[in-house]
C-alpha cells in the first residue's frame, strides 16, 4: 500500500468513526470521493457520482455551494470554514454544514463537509418564526383596516359638514317666513301656530349648530367664546326640559345648590358658553334619567370646591362594569334603545373646552354619579377662599 | 373550502414533486409549476391561479422580488411563501413584498392544509 492511500485510509477510517454525516468531494469535478459510514448506511455508496446530484437530486451545482469559497485563486485550500444551515429536500431534514477544503492524500484538493441533523431544533425555531409571520401579516391586515377606518370617518366628516350646510339652507325660509305671516292676514290662531314654526325652526338649526360643534370639540378647532354663565340657572332650565318629555314623568330631577334646593337668584357663575353649557347638563340630566328606574329622584348637585365649579348628577342604577373603564369614550352606551353612545362623549369634550374635566364615581352600590368640574374665574375662586372681592 | 388553482414555485424538482402530490391529495389542481422567480412573474398574468405557492431562494429572481412583480400586476394575487428561511428581515420583507401566508419547510400536509384553509378562508371567498 503506497503512502498516499494508507493515509486516506486513515482519514477515511477517522471519518467513518464520527457520528455524523460527513462527505468528500473533488472541488475541481464535484465528484465525490468519499462518504462516511454514517452517510453511507443511509443513502449508500455515493463515490463517484457528482455530489449535487447524488445529495441533492439537483442536476445543477447547488445555489448555497460554498466550494468557491474555500478555494483561493491560486486553486489551494483557503482554509476558511463554513458553518450554516441547510434544510435538504431530499429527506426532509434540517442540516447544520460544516464546510472546509483540505489537500487529499492523492494531492487532489477537496471539500470535506459535516452535517448535523438539527431538524428537531429547528422545529421548534420554524413554529416562533411562523407564529412571528402570522403576527406580521396580523398586524398588516390591522393597519389597512385602520386606514380604511380612518379613511372611512374623513369620508363621513365631509358629508356631514356637507349635510349640515344643506340642511341650514332650507331652515332660512323655516325660520325668516313665520314673522311675516301675521302681516298677510292670519288670525289669532294662526299667529300662534307660525310662532310654533319660526321656535321649531330654530330648535333644529340649534341643534344643527350643536353637531357641528361636537365636530369642532373632537377636532380641536372649536373656538370657546366665554361669556359668564350661572350654572345654576342652566342646570335648572336642563333639568325643567328633560322632565318636560311626560315619558319621565315619574323620574323627578331635583337641583340642589351647596346642598339645598335651588332657587332664583342662587349663582354659581362660570367663564364659559351657556349654550355648550346648557347642551352638555342637558346630556348629562337626560341620560341619568333614561338610566334611572321608574319612579327614583334624579340629583343635580352644584357647589364649590376650591378654585372649581363642580356639577355632580347622580341616579339610581349602575353602570355595567365593563363600560365603566370607557365610559366617556365614543358611541359607548349601555342598556338604551336608542343610546347613541354620544352624551357622555360630547359632555366630556363640552368640559374639557371650558377647561374643566369629567368622572364616573360608581363606587356607591346602586347608584351613577357622573360630575364635571369648570374652573371658577379667579374673583370667585378667591371669593371661596374667604378674600373679600376687589 | 372549494378546490383551488395553485401555481408552484420552486427549483427544487424534489420540492415541486412533493407540493404537486400534496395539493392534489388535498383536493386541489396544481395548473402551472415555474422553478424561478422569473418564470413565475412571467407566466403569473397568463395562469391567473387562484393561489402561489413561492420559494424564496432560486437562480434568476428570488421569491421576494417575483411576489413584488406579481402584486404590481394583480393586487389581489395571493401569494404564500413556502421557504426554508425563517429570518425576521426575510419574513418581513416577504410580508411587505405581499405575501399573504408564510410557510418553513418542511412541508407536511396537514401543514399545508392548515395554511391554504386560513389563507383561502380570509381572501378567496
Amino acid at each position: 500500500m503506497s503512502g498516499s492511500m494508507l493515509e486516506s485510509s486513515l482519514l477515511e477510517t477517522h471519518f467513518d468513526v464520527i457520528p455524523f454525516g460527513i462527505y468528500v468531494v473533488d472541488v475541481a469535478t464535484l465528484n465525490l470521493i468519499f462518504v462516511n459510514r454514517h452517510f453511507r448506511d443511509r443513502l449508500g455508496d455515493l463515490a463517484g457520482r457528482k455530489c449535487h446530484e447524488a445529495i441533492y437530486e439537483s442536476p445543477q451545482p447547488c445555489l448555497f455551494c460554498k466550494i468557491r469559497n474555500l478555494v483561493g485563486r491560486d486553486g489551494l485550500p483557503s482554509g476558511k470554514t463554513y458553518i450554516f444551515e441547510h434544510f435538504n429536500d431530499k429527506d426532509d431534514r434540517w442540516y447544520q454544514l460544516q464546510e472546509k477544503s483540505m489537500s487529499w492524500p492523492d494531492g487532489r484538493v477537496v471539500k470535506y463537509s459535516i452535517a448535523v441533523d438539527i431538524t428537531e431544533l429547528k422545529e421548534v425555531q420554524n413554529r416562533l418564526a411562523e407564529a412571528h409571520a402570522e403576527l406580521a401579516l396580523k398586524n398588516r391586515e390591522l393597519s389597512r383596516q385602520n386606514e380604511l377606518l380612518q379613511e372611512n370617518v374623513r369620508l363621513r366628516e365631509h358629508v356631514d359638514r356637507i349635510a349640515r350646510h344643506d340642511l341650514k339652507t332650507p331652515l332660512n325660509a323655516l325660520i325668516g317666513i313665520p314673522p311675516l305671516l301675521p302681516d298677510y292676514g292670519l288670525n289669532a290662531e294662526g299667529v300662534k301656530l307660525a310662532h310654533m314654526m319660526e321656535e321649531a325652526g330654530i330648535t333644529m338649526l340649534n341643534m344643527i349648530n350643536r353637531t357641528f360643534d361636537l365636530y369642532r370639540l373632537e377636532t380641536g378647532t372649536y373656538h370657546l367664546r366665554p361669556v359668564e354663565v350661572n350654572l345654576v340657572a342652566v342646570s335648572r332650565k336642563a333639568a325643567q326640559n328633560v322632565t318636560a318629555n311626560s315619558f319621565f314623568a315619574d323620574r323627578p330631577v331635583r337641583v340642589l345648590f351647596q346642598g339645598e334646593p335651588a332657587a332664583d337668584g342662587d349663582a354659581l357663575v362660570i367663564q364659559g358658553e351657556e349654550l355648550l353649557c346648557y347642551s352638555m347638563l342637558s346630556n348629562l340630566v337626560k341620560n341619568a334619567v333614561e338610566a334611572s328606574p321608574p319612579g327614583q329622584e334624579i340629583t343635580v348637585s352644584l357647589d364649590r370646591e376650591g378654585a372649581e365649579a363642580v356639577v355632580a348628577v347622580t341616579n339610581a342604577g349602575e353602570v355595567p362594569e365593563d363600560i365603566r373603564g370607557r365610559f366617556f369614550q365614543k358611541y359607548v352606551t349601555s342598556g338604551k334603545r336608542d343610546g347613541t353612545g354620544l352624551g357622555a362623549y360630547s359632555a366630556m369634550l363640552a368640559v374639557t373646552a371650558h377647561g374643566g374635566h369629567a368622572a364616573l364615581d360608581a363606587s356607591r352600590p346602586g347608584f351613577t354619579t357622573v360630575t364635571v368640574w369648570f374652573p371658577l374665574p379667579a374673583t370667585a375662586a378667591a371669593n371661596e377662599g374667604g378674600e373679600p372681592p376687589q | 373550502m372549494r378546490p383551488l388553482t395553485i401555481m408552484v414555485v420552486d427549483d427544487s424538482n424534489l420540492t415541486i414533486k412533493k407540493m404537486v402530490k400534496m395539493i392534489e391529495d388535498l383536493g386541489h389542481k396544481v395548473v402551472h409549476v415555474a422553478s424561478n422567480g422569473r418564470q413565475a412573474a412571467e407566466d403569473y398574468p397568463r395562469v391567473k391561479p387562484d393561489l402561489v405557492t413561492m420559494d424564496i431562494t432560486m437562480p434568476d429572481m428570488d421569491g421576494i422580488e417575483a411576489t413584488k412583480r406579481i402584486m404590481a400586476v394583480d393586487d389581489k394575487a395571493v401569494i404564500v411563501m413556502v421557504t426554508s428561511h425563517g429570518q425576521e428581515q426575510m419574513v418581513m420583507d416577504a410580508i411587505e413584498a405581499g405575501a399573504k401566508g408564510y410557510v418553513l419547510k418542511p412541508v407536511k400536509v396537514e401543514k399545508l392544509a392548515e395554511h391554504l384553509d386560513a389563507v383561502a378562508g380570509k381572501y378567496l371567498t
